[in-house]
């Protein structure tokens, strides 16, 4: 009798077996090389299986609104883009090579918006050593995992070496700003002075954010200061910026029982500049302010930030507003190829700044 | 300023605050309204009464937002319409540390004095 185990039936059932066990083995997906060497399809890898669902948004290699404006500016508008559709986001910096300080609060207070409003904010690490370093020292990370109830104060801070704090408020906060300063002094000049000019200009823009974030309407946006202290150098680095419509919208867009309106009208004719960038030369030079006539008393706030730079109480300013893009140290003023909707000011505090005693 | 007149004397960053804040009482804490309101504009309406000083020192603080300064001193003309030349007559501004404010203010309160004046004239 032909044996059973070479009948064609036993090798059929045989086969049949065979390949039952085969899809059990690699039901639990086992060694990737395994699967390959069995032919299996190729299954999604973990780390696309994280980011599923998020809008992929890539921050420019150079991360810096100083050094490279238009690109940051143009990441900024995708943030806001997809704040706007309420898409949640994965923000890529991987691929970034260099990152400063003033990009920490852009970050930060992106991931505060978005978390407030309960959109998931999520980021990858630099592959750059010191750039993630940097971004550790921020607190940045430690926040990522935190909850964030939409409210009128935030305050972020870390503690530790070229530390950076962050703050997010509604109303002018003058004691905020003493208190910043304060410690400031500290890192700067290694004991606590007062820095009159630089509270000016902090007051003045957070009045600014207050009365002309929203047109028609006060105090509806947060203002953001995140302040870096770097005590290699001695410095400290401000960058206060707010989401509201900007400087140029704003001017545009007021009504007819507002003290601004028909100004830029006005300052049209009489300077005839050709862009907005003139038009901020312009204002900081109080020629706006100038040329109110009802409520003449106000709009002080820019021509102040100017005269606090010529008075050495801080250096190196920089306003990025709309279009706009200003050196004002350098008395360089250009439109960009991306718009901010917000204005993002930055200044710099060394030793050479004039400070009083306290 | 005779050298008989007694002063009265407002030292901010004592008698109001330390940090200064926005010019509007709506805006934030420690506004020019609220200091012009609660402190300044009673002082020079006795000083004026009284034939005194009032010496206003303005050292000390964290610093000024320029609408504090405006709102304070400018705010005295426009919303208090207390004249000029009696605020000339009834106040002296020390500010050894930014010496920069004694004439803003002064500026503040001619303009002030200059855009009322006008605004009077248009609607007479």
């Amino acid at each position: 009798m032909k044996k059973y185990w070479s009948t064609p039936k036993h090798k059929a059932s045989n086969l049949r077996r065979a390949r039952k066990s085969l899809d059990r083995r690699c039901g639990y997906r086992g060694p990737r090389s395994a699967q390959v060497s069995y032919g299996r399809v190729k299954k999604p890898t973990t780390r696309s299986t994280k980011r599923a669902g998020y809008t992929l948004v890539r921050a420019p290699r150079v991360f810096s609104l100083i050094r490279n404006p238009d690109a940051v500016v143009a990441f900024i508008g995708e943030l806001r883009n997809c704040l706007d559709s309420r898409a949640q986001v994965w923000v890529v910096l991987k691929e970034v090579t260099d990152i400063d300080y003033d990009a920490i609060v852009v970050l930060l207070s992106a991931m505060v918006r978005f978390k407030s409003e309960s959109i998931l904010f999520n980021v990858d690490s630099p592959k750059d050593r010191k750039n993630r370093k940097l971004l550790a020292d921020s607190g940045f990370f430690e926040n990522l995992i935190k909850s964030f109830s939409p409210r009128d104060n935030y305050d972020l801070e870390r503690a530790g070496s070229n530390y950076i704090s962050t703050h997010g408020q509604k109303i002018v906060s003058s004691e905020l700003s003493s208190r910043i300063l304060f410690e400031a002094s500290h890192t700067v000049w290694g004991e606590a002075r007062r820095c009159l000019g630089v509270q000016t200009a902090l007051v003045e823009l957070m009045q600014n954010t207050f009365n002309h974030a929203v047109p028609k309407k006060e105090g509806e946006r947060h203002w953001w200061l995140s302040v870096n202290h770097d005590e290699t150098e001695n410095k400290v680095r401000f960058s206060f910026v707010d989401y509201g419509v900007g400087i140029f919208e704003s001017l545009g867009s007021k009504s007819e029982d507002n003290k601004f309106y028909g100004a830029l009208n006005w300052m049209f004719q009489k300077f005839k500049y050709r862009n907005n960038a003139e038009l901020l030369r312009l204002i900081l030079h109080g020629e706006l302010h100038k040329t109110i006539t009802d409520e003449y008393f106000r709009g002080q706030g820019l021509p102040g930030l100017l005269d606090c730079l010529k008075e050495n109480w801080f250096s190196n300013l920089h306003v990025i507003s709309n279009e706009v893009y200003a050196a004002v140290a350098e008395d360089r003023f250009r439109v960009m190829s991306s718009s901010l909707i917000g204005t993002f000011v930055y200044w710099e505090v060394t030793p050479q700044n004039v400070s009083v005693p306290n | 300023m005779l050298a008989s007149q007694t002063k009265m004397r407002i030292k901010i960053s004592q008698d109001f605050a330390f940090a200064p804040g926005p010019r509007y009482i709506r805006e934030g804490l420690h506004s020019g309204e609220e200091f012009r309101r609660e402190m300044l504009a009673p002082a020079v309406r006795e000083a004026i009464e009284t034939k005194q000083i009032v010496e206003i020192d303005l050292d000390g603080v964290a610093g000024y937002g320029r609408s504090f300064l405006e709102e304070a001193f400018g705010g005295l003309i426009r919303e208090d319409h207390i004249p000029h030349e009696s605020i000339l007559g009834a106040i002296s501004i020390i500010s050894n540390e930014q010496p920069s404010q004694r004439d803003r203010i002064y500026n503040y309160l001619k303009t002030a004095h200059e855009k009322e004046s006008q605004k009077m004239a248009s609607h007479t």
